[in-house]
């Protein structure tokens, strides 16, 4: 065999291998539904899901003439004996196949969640199109509310939404948890258990928002539905994988605090001698867990280090000198301790181990955790949890002394 | 097997034909000689007959070709000294002596060698010399008189100098051969000088630098060079063809350039320069795939800049080999890897195109490769009219007719860009970019990562002149990393080139890092 034949060859053999695909799974990009959030509710006929999918119309977002385009997104809403026969049946609505590889958000309505998310879970981790990293949410009512609400400044609402998400590491105030996250949580109970983010939709008129001006561009095509808006509000906590309660906004950062997830938020603190308000951005976290066996009892101490800035003054009290800063600190810690023992209050009356203790007990003390597992949530909601906050504030913006009038 | 004993056959045939004819030889009878010369180019051949004042006159003939001689030159220098001079001369017998007494005390002619074979008088002849044949004797002067048209020396038109010399070959031998010369004067500058083509006997000069070298290496390409059995050379490309290691290759394996100080630079890492009549280029090889991405001007400017040209010029041929594959990979089957708002962006204006996306591909660099064709080919002033076509036409309409989408039509734009970048493997890459886009159009980036393995492989497996193409990736070298991605200051690097087999592995010996005299 020569070198031309067996170029031949080669050339036949690789033009065989490349083609040897067949176009399997080749499908043009005009005829993907992209869906940018997916909205999951218990239907109303029992034992039935339905499933609210939010699809990008990409004449409506985006180019030059989005105006003319009309409507950014489309809603799909369909039933079915499970989340993926729901799905599933979205085409017999929708011309385009729906595509999940760029939602970043899956909201799941209260009732569903309180009820049991494992169904709707195994789906998304099972199929390879969803992300990993989208996050899961819970409506404060129904989901299929979440998807059909609007959002300020993005035009598809679920982008808004993953946005705002992505936003409120400036409060650190809201649970955030991550597909992956909620999965290793499901596999590390009763040690660590999920979380999810809370999101409320509300009409604009009960926040106070008249949207006399703003509302009248986003909505016309909404008729007479009146307009919803999206609020996170905390964070929903599970026992398993049933919902169980929630956390407001200072619950939620003291959870933040205990899992390490603080990135920056403001505290509010009062000055011992003036009771002047001190407002204190947070710059640096660091959270230190510790769980060790005391006998039978396992014992958990917290130790959380967070520095500060101050952020603004309202009154006249020098905080440039060592006295006052250490004031300052000791008042940030004890805003700090109140925050986590809060959240630790309401984790503890659910009897869920969020912040996964448990989990930490498993990885140094396999031994002793298989002896406390089959009753860890009970033991968990009898812990002694020791909590130590080492605060530094030691900057003070551009200014150093108050600029009151009263110096 | 017939294929072998037929070409062994003839092999033995042909030594027997050749060994029992001898070439012939003059005879030293003015007529009975002339005539072997008279049936050369017809109509432009000179025969003038002369009778010179010996004690008795002896008869002689001239012989040239009228279109590669200019008269007055072959008046003043021949024909004057011939008839005027000779009178004053020691009388010297007939035949031979007379003739080497014209040669070396009568003749004003630069070039001036004597022969008396036959098939060598004839090649002469067809250079441009001129003939001079004497009365009894068996030995005819033949002198160097070619005067043939020769255009000036100009700027580089295919690697243009931003900052360089602005001079580039022409289609004269010795004058490419002088301008490498001035860049290296050097004795060791080394040219020898072949003819091939069995019918146009083109000649062809190897260039390189002796004692760096390695011999081996001169010899391949004089062996290669005369294996070729062609009938004429027209240009370069012929040669390349027929000394190249794998014909089937879509790389070039053979260097080429139009500008002296660039073959000079080769030469001098241990190339052999190959200098044709008629071309305005020489060749040089061994060629390494990294020398597609150097360009002179790399050295000529800074250190810093050139490394970042460099790396742009690697981004240049990813993209202009790859990047309408990857587009339509994207596109039809990963649709996950695109960002979302451009996925978004990309979906709006994909509304309404007829074509799938593969296709949409395939058709948008069609027309691009139709356009820079066409622009080649036409007559500079109408090349004008040829992009406003491709642009207007192509560019905006298409779009606005909704046949293509815009993004299709970027990525064409985009990848076209950057293959003028790449020249020398531009057309590798351009092979390469259709075969990739059908690919991809069948299995997405699973396809591409396979094709790009069988590309690797047959790079890997590629040699120019037994040196290994891939040098300095693979076999990796160190040191040849100094000149690949980025371009390291003249003063570190000390080595040469270490695939190349080279007499000489260092530039220089000691460092020479610029510095600041301590005081």
């Amino acid at each position: 065999m020569n070198t031309r034949t067996r170029l031949l060859l080669m050339l036949a053999l690789l033009g065989t291998l490349c083609s040897a695909g067949g176009c399997r799974d080749r499908v043009e990009i005009s005829e993907l539904g992209i869906v940018s959030a997916l909205g999951i509710d218990l239907a109303p006929e029992p034992g039935m899901y339905e499933v609210t999918a939010q699809v990008v119309r990409p004449s409506g977002v985006g180019t030059v003439n989005a105006a003319s385009g009309g409507r950014p997104f489309a809603v799909v809403t369909t039933t079915g004996n499970s989340v993926f026969d729901a799905v599933r049946k979205a085409t017999t609505i929708s011309s385009r196949r729906l595509f999940f590889s760029h939602d970043r958000v899956v909201i799941i309505g209260r009732t569903l969640a309180e009820r049991g998310v494992y169904p709707v879970i195994d789906l998304l981790v099972r199929d390879e199109e969803f992300r990993p990293d989208l996050q899961l949410l819970v409506a404060t009512g129904k989901a299929k509310d979440v998807i059909y609400s609007v959002t300020e400044f993005e035009r598809v609402p679920g982008v808004g939404l993953a946005k705002l998400l992505n936003a409120s590491m400036a409060t650190s105030s809201i649970g955030l948890s991550k597909l992956q996250h909620f999965r290793r949580s499901l596999a590390s109970l009763p040690g660590l258990q999920p979380v999810a983010s809370l999101v409320d939709s509300v009409t604009a008129a009960s926040v106070g928002d008249d949207r006399s001006f703003v509302g009248s561009k986003v909505s016309p095509e909404q008729g007479s539905v009146p307009e919803r808006i999206l609020r996170l509000v905390g964070t929903a906590i599970f026992l398993d994988d049933r919902m169980v309660g929630t956390l407001d906004l200072t619950e939620s950062r003291g959870y933040r605090w205990v899992v390490g997830e603080v990135d920056s938020g403001i505290v509010n603190i009062r000055m011992p001698e003036s009771g002047q308000l001190v407002d204190l951005e947070i710059v640096a976290t660091k959270s230190n867990i510790k769980v060790e066996m005391d006998g039978d009892t396992p014992k958990v101490s917290v130790l959380l280090q967070a520095s500060a800035q101050i952020g603004s003054q309202e009154g006249d009290d020098n905080l440039t000198s060592i006295e006052s800063l250490e004031q300052v600190e000791a008042q940030y810690a004890a805003a700090v301790q109140h925050e986590v023992a809060a959240a630790i209050a309401k984790a503890q009356q659910q009897q869920t181990d969020i912040f996964g203790f448990g989990d930490k007990l498993r990885a140094k003390q396999p031994q002793a955790w298989k002896q406390l597992k089959e009753t860890w949530p009970e033991t968990f909601s009898k812990l002694q949890i020791e909590i130590a906050v080492r605060t530094h504030v030691d900057r003070y913006g551009l200014i150093g002394a108050s600029n009151h009038p009263n110096r | 097997m017939f294929g072998f004993l037929k070409r062994k056959l003839a092999a033995l045939l042909m030594r027997q034909s050749k060994a029992s004819e001898p070439p012939p030889q003059l005879a030293g009878k003015l007529e009975h000689d002339l005539a072997y010369f008279a049936d050369i180019a017809g109509d432009d051949l000179t025969i003038q007959r002369l009778s010179l004042r010996t004690v008795p006159p002896t008869q002689a003939a001239l012989v040239y070709i009228d279109s590669l001689n200019k008269q007055d030159i072959i008046g003043e220098l021949v024909l004057q000294p011939l008839l005027l001079t000779i009178g004053g001369l020691p009388k010297v017998k007939a035949g031979r002596p007379l003739v080497e007494l014209l040669g070396s005390s009568v003749l004003q002619v630069g070039g001036l060698a004597y022969s008396s074979d036959v098939l060598s008088l004839e090649q002469s002849v067809l250079n441009g010399d001129c003939l001079v044949l004497v009365d009894r004797a068996d030995l005819a002067i033949i002198l160097s008189t070619a005067q043939s048209p020769e255009r000036p020396i100009m700027e580089p038109n295919t690697e243009r100098p931003v900052r360089g010399p602005r001079a580039s070959f022409t289609e004269n031998l010795i004058t490419n051969v002088s301008l490498l010369r001035r860049w290296m004067r050097n004795k060791d500058l080394v040219l020898e000088r072949m003819t091939i083509g069995e019918r146009s006997h083109t000649q062809v000069g190897i260039i390189y630098i002796r004692k760096l070298v390695q011999d081996e290496l001169v010899q391949e390409v004089k062996h290669r060079l005369s294996r070729i059995r062609i009938d004429s050379i027209l240009e370069s490309g012929y040669i390349e063809q027929l000394i190249e290691d794998n014909p089937w290759s879509i790389f070039a394996q053979v260097g080429n350039s139009e500008r002296p100080d660039v073959v000079i630079a080769k030469l001098q890492e241990g190339r052999v320069g190959i200098v044709i009549d008629g071309t305005p280029l020489v060749l040089t090889v061994p060629m390494l795939f990294a020398e597609g991405l150097q360009t002179p001007e790399d050295y000529y400017s800074r250190t810093l800049y050139s490394s970042l040209v460099r790396l742009i010029r690697f981004v240049a041929l990813l993209v202009a080999t790859a990047l309408p594959a990857l587009y339509v990979a994207l596109v039809s089957y990963h649709q996950e890897l695109i960002p979302t708002p451009l996925l978004v962006t990309m979906s709006a204006t994909a509304e309404g195109t007829p074509f799938p996306a593969y296709l949409e591909m395939l058709l948008v660099i069609l027309i691009f490769e139709i356009v820079r064709e066409a622009s080649l080919r036409l007559p500079a002033n109408i090349g004008q009219a040829v992009s406003i076509v491709g642009t207007l036409v192509i560019g905006q309409a298409a779009i606005q007719a909704g046949l293509f989408g815009a993004p299709a039509i970027i990525v064409a734009a985009l990848t076209s860009l950057s293959s003028f970048v790449i020249t020398p493997h531009g057309d590798a890459s351009t092979i390469l970019r259709f075969l990739l886009t059908i690919v991809a159009g069948f299995s997405g980036l699973f396809g591409m990562l396979i094709a790009a393995l069988f590309l690797l492989v047959h790079l890997c497996s590629l040699r120019s002149f037994g040196v290994l193409y891939l040098w300095p990736w693979a076999p990796f070298s160190a040191s040849g990393q100094k000149d690949l991605f980025v371009r390291a200051p003249l003063w570190m690097m000390r080595q040469r080139p270490q695939a190349l087999p080279s007499q000489e592995k260092r530039r220089f010996a000691a460092s020479a890092k610029p510095r600041r005299d301590r005081s």
